[in-house]
């Protein structure tokens, strides 16, 4: 049996529930299609339980995952994720150059690099470089944040 | 031939140093643009309108015009190089495009899709000189109910994205349809999956789901696996361009994609992105060896950019000849005519005449200019590739959140990418192809919104999809697309070969 | 001329720094257009945001926050923006719709209103081979059977589909019955008036304005209270349709705003519309001048939600 395989299933089959749940309590006004807002999502809800199911029954026979890698890295995968977090929760408070400096050298970090100095600089010059092509050149609004006043 | 002295003329106008420096401008500024993924030609026309209000008109539509060609050259440069698609339109290039940039066939890869744009570009453009009032007739047949047999039809092309597992397909392609329904919905304007966050009634974009999960999910995906970390991908390998083989294997490609792509740029609801799904679909089903595709077959990248490019020429015919705006680029081009009190439709080509015919001609003159950029440009691309791993990947996460927030400045969309780039990862890692997702995403609200307008204009009728005569064809073509392969190898398996 | 040196000099300082000034809260407003770039809210966001900086303001940014009929925007306005002086939203008669059928926390009646600016009136077509000629044949199909009259428009519950309802109950017919098909954007609503997918359209004039003068469409009527000036279509109201609309767009302040704040920016607002440069915007946008400050504003505030309300309510897109 496939632990992952299995969860994927079961995930698969909580999303299908989901929408159906979600679905059924929307307000359906009158209309002349005789085909609501509903349909499309039960249809798809109802493919998604069933994919669901096949990727359970898999996991079960053990067919599901024949070749997964052999090795994962997780840490370098929470890395990331961690990146991406404090990124947007850093957008607005700190600004993009901070912001996107942070997730840059939590990608490199990930990725097993250890030159902390070149890819600090390296983060610096492209979300300079972004910031200002954004801002100025195309008169985008991006948070200015701690740098609000200085670039 | 009325049309070709005046295009001529055209020439004439749009071939002035100073025009000639306002396409460069924009071809140079689309390139950037199309690299960047939720910044497209449609928002930086619409940034531009007002810095360009005191220009002389005719320089600002030739450089409106080199952006909008060059943000899709640019796009497929990323979806190659990076599997990162800067545009909807070039989604599909990166299934096969980047399979060739990960054997070393990168700049063969870009040449072919810069070739194939050029051409499909050119001859669009020739299209679009000489039988614009033809194709606009064709193009207002199409109601709701021929779009709906449409799509029915792009659905059953997706069987062949579908990978080697039929239910790890299927589930792929329920994932992205899933991610369609979230939203207001458009016929009754009520929300719907929305869970009582606001942001949530905008639904969930395109791009935000196709950075997602090839962007984000790949750089998880890759930083995951120790053993490719480590492999080294060659930038080149064997010749830098084309080899004869190469170019055999494209040009028909080429031609079948411009075929495909400028009629369903021509229709109001055709959109760039179903074109380049059929031209796949048709490359593979006419290979010879279709069990290259998914590993690097040029056909799968030559077909869907021409088509891509043809379908962005096919755009300009409905608006043009009739003023009406088929995508949201072409939305933001008639409120630039507007700007300059110019009003597109017949009367356009008579009281305008120079304005339109230069504007035509720069197209071509923005075709050279981009395969003139982008073909020398194509071997200093690739050696992005050898870019270290980590800044790489580094800077492929910061430009693909900074387009996605800078969609509508929502930090919602982050969290939205977060959450897409990790089912991404999980569908990578478990083997599901990404591919049928991005289609369910595209296909799915367009085919539900036609199916409802149909039925709401027919007040619940469903025989409107078979009495209408070309939404029937279309249905039966559908129909043909399933059916034939299988009689076919029936019929083969009986026949001692 | 030492104030203006002066204010000049902390225009400069302000540009270059970004220096904030909390006192004058005309300078460094954020307005706040709660849709993407290039449309009706953005471009009146920015063209004031132009106007009120020819006129002396420093530091005015425009902000896009697009989506649901502007309601993403205004949920912002309502949390985030609370109390703070120097913000200010766009919206207009679409917002109304959304708000409703989106069946929004928020709503306008929360925000503080400052004006209405500009408005289009809407009109009503048919493609030129239409068998409809006239308003009046179109109102008798409405009465024999309005579900036999597919209109084609813009989103559910806005502007254009709160005209069908109302010229529809006008006309006498049965308001449940009507069948009208929203479609993504006017280009693909025009294709399908054109191609005869649907039997009329309703869009904003200026939208259909070069398809009405080319013959390509009919135009049988216009919603505006009189005759408009260079527009050859006649009202609603000459035709016996007692009907008359306005998709105008308006600004509004976040909720919280003590009377100084508010005055401050009602001041503003009101200095920038009686520039010329914003009467030379009007003039080259072609947008009409309904400009409507303060209480008065409110009012109109309400007695178009009301309206608005019973027309969802009666076609069945809102309980």
């Amino acid at each position: 049996m496939s632990v992952a395989g299995l969860l994927i299933g079961l995930g698969l089959i909580a999303i299908a529930a989901i929408i159906a749940i979600d679905v059924s309590g929307m307000r359906v006004p009158p209309v002349h299609a005789k085909v609501g807002p509903r349909f499309f999502p039960l249809l798809v809800s109802s493919g998604l339980a069933l994919a669901g199911a096949a990727v359970v029954w898999q996991a079960w026979r053990r067919t599901f995952d024949e070749d997964l890698p052999p090795a994962t890295d997780w840490f370098a995968v929470a890395v990331i994720a961690a990146g991406l977090i404090l990124h947007m929760n850093l957008l607005r408070p700190v600004g993009f150059v901070p912001a996107a400096m942070v997730l840059f050298m939590s990608v490199t970090f990930a990725f097993g690099s250890r030159s902390f100095l070149r890819d600090g600089a390296v983060a610096l010059v492209l979300a300079l470089v972004a910031y200002l092509g954004f801002t100025r050149l195309l008169g985008l609004q991006l948070p200015a944040g701690l740098l609000q006043g200085i670039i | 031939m009325e049309a070709l002295g005046a295009l001529m003329d055209g020439f004439a106008t749009a071939l002035t140093p100073i025009n000639i420096m306002w396409s460069m401008v924009g071809v140079t500024l689309g390139t950037l643009i199309g690299i960047l993924p939720g910044i497209g030609p449609a928002l930086t026309i619409a940034l531009l309108l007002p810095v360009t209000r005191t220009l002389d008109p005719t320089g600002a539509f030739i450089m409106f015009a080199g952006l909008y060609y060059g943000a899709m050259y640019g796009s497929s440069t990323t979806s190659i190089l990076l599997n990162t698609p800067g545009e909807s339109g070039s989604i599909v290039t990166a299934l096969e495009g980047n399979q060739m940039a990960r054997r070393g066939r990168g700049a063969a890869a870009l040449a072919t899709a810069a070739i194939g744009s050029f051409i499909a570009g050119t001859i669009g453009t020739l299209l679009l000189t000489f039988l614009a009032p033809q194709f606009v007739k064709l193009a207002i047949l199409f109601g709701p109910a021929e779009y709906f047999a449409l799509m029915v039809l792009a659905f059953m092309t997706v069987t062949t994205l579908l990978g080697a597992s039929v239910t790890r397909g299927m589930t792929s392609l329920m994932i992205g349809l899933a991610f369609g329904l979230a939203g207001t919905d458009i016929l009754t304007g009520q929300p719907r999956l929305v869970f009582g966050i606001p942001s949530m009634l905008r639904g969930i974009d395109t791009v935000v789901v196709a950075v997602g999960l090839f962007a984000v999910g790949e750089a998880l995906y890759m930083a995951s696996r120790r053993d490719l970390r480590e492999a080294v991908i060659l930038p080149i390998q064997g010749s830098l361009f084309m080899t004869r083989e190469e170019w055999r294997r494209s040009w028909k490609p080429w031609l079948r994609g411009t075929a495909i792509g400028f009629p369903f740029g021509a229709l109001p609801a055709g959109g760039t992105e179903i074109p380049t799904f059929l031209s796949y679909f048709m490359e593979k089903k006419l290979a010879k060896n279709p069990e290259e595709f998914g590993k690097g077959a040029i056909e799968g990248v030559a077909g869907p950019e021409a088509a891509n490019n043809a379908a962005v020429a096919g755009v300009l015919v409905p608006l043009l000849a009739l003023g009406l705006p088929t995508s949201a680029t072409a939305a933001i081009l008639l409120a630039a005519f507007e700007q300059y009190n110019l009003q597109p439709g017949p009367q356009l080509f008579s009281a305008s005449g120079t304005l339109v015919w230069a504007l035509i001609a720069s197209l071509y003159i923005g075709n050279v200019m981009l395969l003139v950029l982008n073909l020398p440009l194509a071997g200093v691309w690739v050696r992005l590739l050898a870019i270290p791993q980590p800044l790489l990947y580094g800077g492929i996460l910061v430009f693909s959140t900074l387009g996605v927030y800078s969609l509508s400045n929502s930090t919602f969309d982050l969290v939205l990418l977060f959450i897409v780039g990790i089912i991404g990862f999980l569908m990578r890692r478990h083997d599901f192809p990404v591919a049928p997702a991005i289609i369910g995403l595209i296909l799915g609200p367009m085919a539900e919104a036609q199916f409802r307008r149909a039925l709401t204009i027919s007040q619940g009728d469903a025989t409107v999809f078979f009495t209408h005569p070309i939404s029937l064809a279309l249905l039966l073509i559908a129909l043909a697309v399933v059916v034939v392969p299988v009689i076919l190898r029936r019929v083969l398996r009986r026949v001692p070969v | 001329m030492l104030r203006r040196t002066f204010l000049a000099a902390t225009a400069v300082i302000g540009l270059s720094i970004g220096f904030v000034t909390p006192a004058l809260a005309v300078n460094d407003l954020r307005i706040i257009a709660p849709a993407g770039p290039g449309g009706g809210w953005d471009q009146t966001a920015r063209a004031l945001a132009d106007v009120m900086t020819a006129g002396g303001a420093t530091g005015i940014t425009v902000e896009n926050v697009p989506g649901a009929g502007g309601t993403v925007g205004l949920a912002q306005l309502i949390d985030q923006e609370k109390g703070k002086p120097n913000v200010m939203m766009v919206n207009g008669l679409v917002m109304v719709g959304a708000i409703l059928t989106n069946q929004s926390a928020v709503n306008l009646g929360m925000t503080t209103p400052i004006a209405r600016l500009t408005g289009e009136y809407e009109v009503i077509v048919v493609p030129a081979a239409s068998e409809i000629k006239t308003l009046a044949d179109l109102v008798a199909k409405l009465k024999a059977d309005a579900g036999t009259v597919a209109f084609g428009g813009g989103s559910a519950g806005g502007t254009d589909h709160i005209l069908a309802g109302l010229v529809a109950k006008a006309a006498g017919a049965d308001l449940t019955k009507l069948n009208y098909v929203p479609f993504s954007g006017g280009g693909e609503a025009l294709a399908a008036i054109l191609g005869g997918h649907v039997v009329a359209g309703i869009s904003g004039y200026s939208e259909w304005a070069g398809q009405i003068q080319s013959g390509e469409l009919r135009a049988l009527a216009i919603s505006a209270p009189e005759r408009q000036a260079g527009i050859d279509i006649p009202t609603l109201k000459e035709q016996g349709v007692d009907v008359e609309l306005a998709n105008w767009r308006a600004i509004v302040a976040p909720p919280g705003l003590d009377d100084a704040q508010t005055k401050a920016l009602r001041d503003a607002v009101d200095a920038a519309v009686k520039s010329d440069a914003w009467k030379k915007v009007l003039a080259d946008k072609k947008w009409t001048d309904l400009y409507l400050p303060g209480d008065d504003f409110a009012k109109l505030l309400e007695a178009e939600n009301a309206r608005v309300t019973e027309i969802l309510k009666t076609v069945g897109l809102v309980q």
